[in-house]
């Protein structure tokens, strides 16, 4: 409780607030009962094993499906159960593990996607193609522009996004989330596949993200050095539930969050964590 | 270099051809091409109602021929029995078919891909059996006939010729308004739900909504096709509004490919040239209609397991085999 | 004849009529499961088996054989147009395969107008003619028929499942199709066995009720709308649904026909369940894991 009262002085009321969210496929428990709070204007890491349920957090919040149990509240509304383009609309944005990019459309045409609520133009509109909704569209796409400058890709704008780099694709991916302007942008394994020097930028501009575009960042990575690099806390996330959460000076000296990963990585699940269970407390 | 030059030469007779084509049954005044024109046109402008639906929204209507039906009985009643001019036959046709499409579309497009196909398959059922039964509005078995040919006010489209042109009229503004719609941002959004929806829906575009547009779009156009169809032909029975016009639509959209907007009216201008034929040929030939069903069926396997975008994308197809074996070549 | 009698003369065509529904719907089931696919060809397997079975009775064979024969015909036509239509779209999206399976149907329905014509046909009822009476009305003894081996065929195809190896690697298959490939089990032949169950359901359907319904090279599309429809109200994941679904539109049906209109019936009993789906598009049946 102590906790919750420093982190509310230090950034003010929750903007995302995920409360006993559990999700049960065919049976299998994906999630269980998993709480979070992700605050204005921080960088919030969330690592754990594979198929931890991280990205299965992710889809639960963003409206892929809903939760069998639990609430989710984003900016004091209840979002639970809200169809995914309205959550998106009411301002949380997210990237794909597995790059969802539309590979037939050009750069720009992506990033225009993103920009889609910023628009008004209905089938009616379409079908006239009145003054009103050229200039629209000249606007959408100006303010598009702007967004691949922000990564830069502006040279790449025609080029059909299949063209790109995996490291390319990360970022436009992640450009065009931002250019829904949300509050809460969630990106899922934002560097995997990336070198060692691309990794480094894109740290740099997530840690920019809250001052420059006043977005939270949740962010599910495998890459420590990166997590624990940009990331203001950690919650760490073990077979469906939440079993740390802290600064990542104190998670990685957390004993459950060694043995959650020693377990994975060897094998032995219940040796290492008893080892690890007699490892000294921070 | 000889290829490069058989492309522009190719592409140079098209148009030509093309041109050709629109204003041959004008030139020759045959009876007979401009009939078959009229019906291409009309034929052509439901298909690229139903290519939006099919190639941009991904989604199958097994009922045009109601909404079809729909647009020709609505100009047929207003006009002989109520005597109101065309063009309000038309419009309420229009709003009428919108409306059903709306109730229809709105829980369905949510459902997945078959829900829509077997959805308008029962509304087509029903809206014929209604065509037959409902004697006193529709004239049963015996139709509607004695309506008028179209006008506006005191300009009446009179000579079949002059039909030509009207329905030219109209089909090449079904084309421009189909254009506008792929290329602008519900296009976009349409073209990108075609490629991953959940991306679309993260993106923040309703998908469902999409889609429904779409389908009250193409379903309006098909209703004006029929109101056309009536004043062209000023006589109306059930026949043309069954389920077999609407898998004779799908034959159009599948054989030209619902990818472009151009391929569907290629696949009705095919369509119709050889419905003409056979039905002429059916005169001699007895059963000959059993043969077309089942040639129609084999040709919409054929192309989805050989040809899924249709005849349009056979120049670009071309086109790249011939870039892989120059590559090959080079190697 | 009392109200009584008739409302029982209305419920046993209702019944009858929607046993063979539910057949088509159940076999709907049965490839969708297996495979994902919405067979649009399906209402032309009763048409066939109708038609096939006609002529083989003309053609002087006895009234067994001839039935025996029209459902193994119409089986291994379902084992040919999935070999040609439906293989080689393994892997293709919706639409692609709702187009294959309606092109099938437009070549069985062609093609069984090139042989047999576009009248209707009708087989002579299997006992005899003379209505049983009951009360103060009479049951013509064929609906019997159709009631007896729709209900035979059904309880036949829940046994197939609860207990042979093949019944339950198709249930596999349609929980998790990736999962069960993984396990060893053949998907060409789970899909080839769904096939042909569907098929013999719907010509066997199509067979009894011949003879009082009678059978036309047209009518096929008919029953695969209504197959289907029984298949969604009860709800796309048990045999045993589709099977209610489709006697509850044989009924609608039939009532209509009696009390309403004969002439629009059929557009009654369509509309009854599309606004039923429209409200409830997960069918009425909740659907049960496997």
């Amino acid at each position: 409780m102590a906790g919750t009262r420093t982190l509310q002085q230090t950034y003010g009321a929750p903007v995302l607030s995920i409360q006993g969210i559990t999700k049960v496929f065919d049976g299998l428990v994906a999630l269980a009962g998993v709480s979070v709070e992700v605050y204005e204007g921080e960088i919030l890491g969330i690592i754990g094993p594979n198929g931890a349920g991280k990205t299965t957090l992710f889809n639960v919040i963003t409206g892929i499906f809903p939760p069998t149990e639990g609430q989710i509240e984003f900016c004091d509304q209840v979002i639970t159960g809200l169809s995914a383009h309205r959550i998106t609309n009411m301002g949380i944005a997210r990237t794909f593990q597995n790059i969802r990019l539309f590979r037939q459309m050009t750069v720009l045409e992506n990033v225009l996607l993103g920009r889609h609520g910023q628009g008004s133009t209905g089938m009616l509109g379409a079908i006239l193609k009145l003054p009103r909704v050229r200039r629209e569209e000249s606007r959408l796409r100006r303010e598009a522009r702007s967004y691949l400058d922000m990564i830069g890709l502006a040279d790449k704008a025609e080029a059909l996004a299949a063209s790109l780099t995996t490291g390319q694709q990360r970022l436009l991916e992640i450009a065009r989330a931002l250019a829904t302007e949300p509050r809460v942008i969630l990106l899922d394994e934002a560097a995997a596949g990336l070198n060692t020097k691309e990794t480094e930028s894109l740290a740099e501009f997530i840690r920019r993200l809250p001052a420059q575009l006043s977005t939270t960042v949740g962010l599910i990575e495998h890459d420590m050095r990166l997590v624990m690099d940009v990331s203001d806390r950690v919650v760490v996330i073990d077979r469906g539930q939440k079993i740390a959460e802290g600064r990542p000076i104190e998670i990685q000296r957390n004993p459950v969050v060694i043995a959650a990963y020693l377990g994975e990585d060897f094998g032995k699940g219940e040796e290492s964590r008893i080892r690890a269970g007699k490892a000294p407390r921070p | 270099m000889i290829y490069k030059h058989m492309t522009k030469v190719i592409r140079a007779v098209g148009l030509a051809v093309f041109a050709a084509l629109i204003v041959a049954p004008l030139v020759l005044r045959s009876a007979y091409l401009t009939t078959t024109g009229v019906l291409i046109g009309i034929h052509a402008i439901i298909a690229v109602g139903l290519g939006l639906l099919m190639g941009y929204a991904g989604q199958v209507s097994l009922g045009h021929a109601a909404f079809y039906g729909l647009g020709a009985y609505c100009s047929a009643i207003l006009t002989t029995k109520v005597g109101l001019p065309p063009l309000v036959g038309i419009v309420a046709g229009m709003v009428i078919t919108a409306i059903i499409a709306l109730v229809v579309g709105a829980p369905t497009l949510r459902l997945r891909g078959h829900y829509l196909a077997m959805f308008t398959l029962g509304l087509g059922m029903i809206a014929q059996i209604i065509f037959n039964q409902a004697q006193g509005l529709t004239g049963g078995f015996s139709g509607i006939s004695g309506i008028p040919r179209f006008s506006v006010g005191r300009l009446v489209v009179d000579t079949d010729a002059e039909a030509y042109i009207l329905v030219l009229v109209v089909l090449a503004a079904t084309i421009i308004i189909a254009h506008n719609v792929v290329n602008s941002r519900t296009g976009r959004a349409l073209r990108a739900l075609h490629e991953s929806e959940i991306a679309a829906s993260v993106c923040g575009v309703n998908v469902a909504r999409a889609k429904l547009e779409v389908f009250v779009l193409s379903a309006v156009l098909a209703s004006v096709a029929g109101s056309l169809y009536a004043h062209f032909i000023t006589f109306i029975s059930p026949d043309p509004f069954g389920f077999r016009f609407s898998v004779n639509l799908l034959v159009m959209v599948v054989v030209g490919g619902a990818s472009s907007v151009w391929g569907p009216v290629a696949g009705a201008t095919l369509f119709t040239v050889l419905a003409q034929f056979l039905q002429k040929a059916g005169e001699q030939v007895p059963y000959l209609d059993a043969v077309d069903t089942m040639l129609f069926g084999a040709v919409l396997v054929l192309v989805v397991i050989f040809l899924q975008q249709g005849l349009v994308s056979l120049p670009a197809r071309l086109r790249s085999r011939r870039r892989s074996s120059q590559e090959q070549g080079a190697y | 004849m009392s109200l009584a009698d008739q409302l029982l003369q209305y419920l046993i065509t209702g019944v009858s009529v929607g046993m063979v529904y539910g057949l088509v719907g159940l076999g709907i089931t049965i490839i969708f499961n297996a495979t994902g696919i919405i067979n649009f060809a399906q209402g032309e397997f009763v048409m066939l088996g109708g038609m096939i079975a006609v002529a083989l009775t003309a053609a002087r064979l006895p009234l067994a054989a001839a039935v025996i024969l029209a459902v193994a015909a119409v089986t291994m036509v379902a084992l040919v147009t999935e070999r040609l239509a439906i293989r080689p779209l393994r892997g293709a999206s919706v639409i692609p395969l709702i187009i294959a399976t309606i092109g099938v149907s437009l070549i069985l329905q062609g093609g069984a107008k090139l042989v047999w014509g576009p009248e209707a046909v009708r087989l002579p009822a299997f006992s005899g003619e003379q209505p049983i009476r009951i009360g103060g009305g009479g049951i013509d003894p064929q609906r019997l028929w159709v009631m007896g081996l729709a209900a035979l065929s059904v309880a036949a195809v829940q046994l197939f499942f609860k207990y042979t190896l093949a019944g339950k690697a198709m249930r596999a298959c349609a929980i998790n199709r990736a999962a069960a490939r993984l396990v060893g089990i053949s998907i060409d032949r789970m899909v080839r066995l769904s096939f042909a169950m569907s098929a013999a359901l719907a010509a066997l359907g199509g067979v009894v009720l011949t003879p009082v319904a009678l059978m036309q090279c047209s009518q096929g599309t008919h029953y695969t709308l209504t197959g289907f429809l029984a298949a969604v109200l009860g709800g796309l994941g048990s045999g045993l649904g589709a099977v209610l679904g489709g006697i509850l539109l044989g009924i609608v049906e039939s009532l209509s026909a009696g009390f309403i209109s004969s002439g629009y019936s059929k557009a009654i009993a369509l509309a009854v369940a599309l606004v039923v789906l429209w409200w409830r598009p997960e069918g009425l049946v909740r659907r049960r894991q496997a």
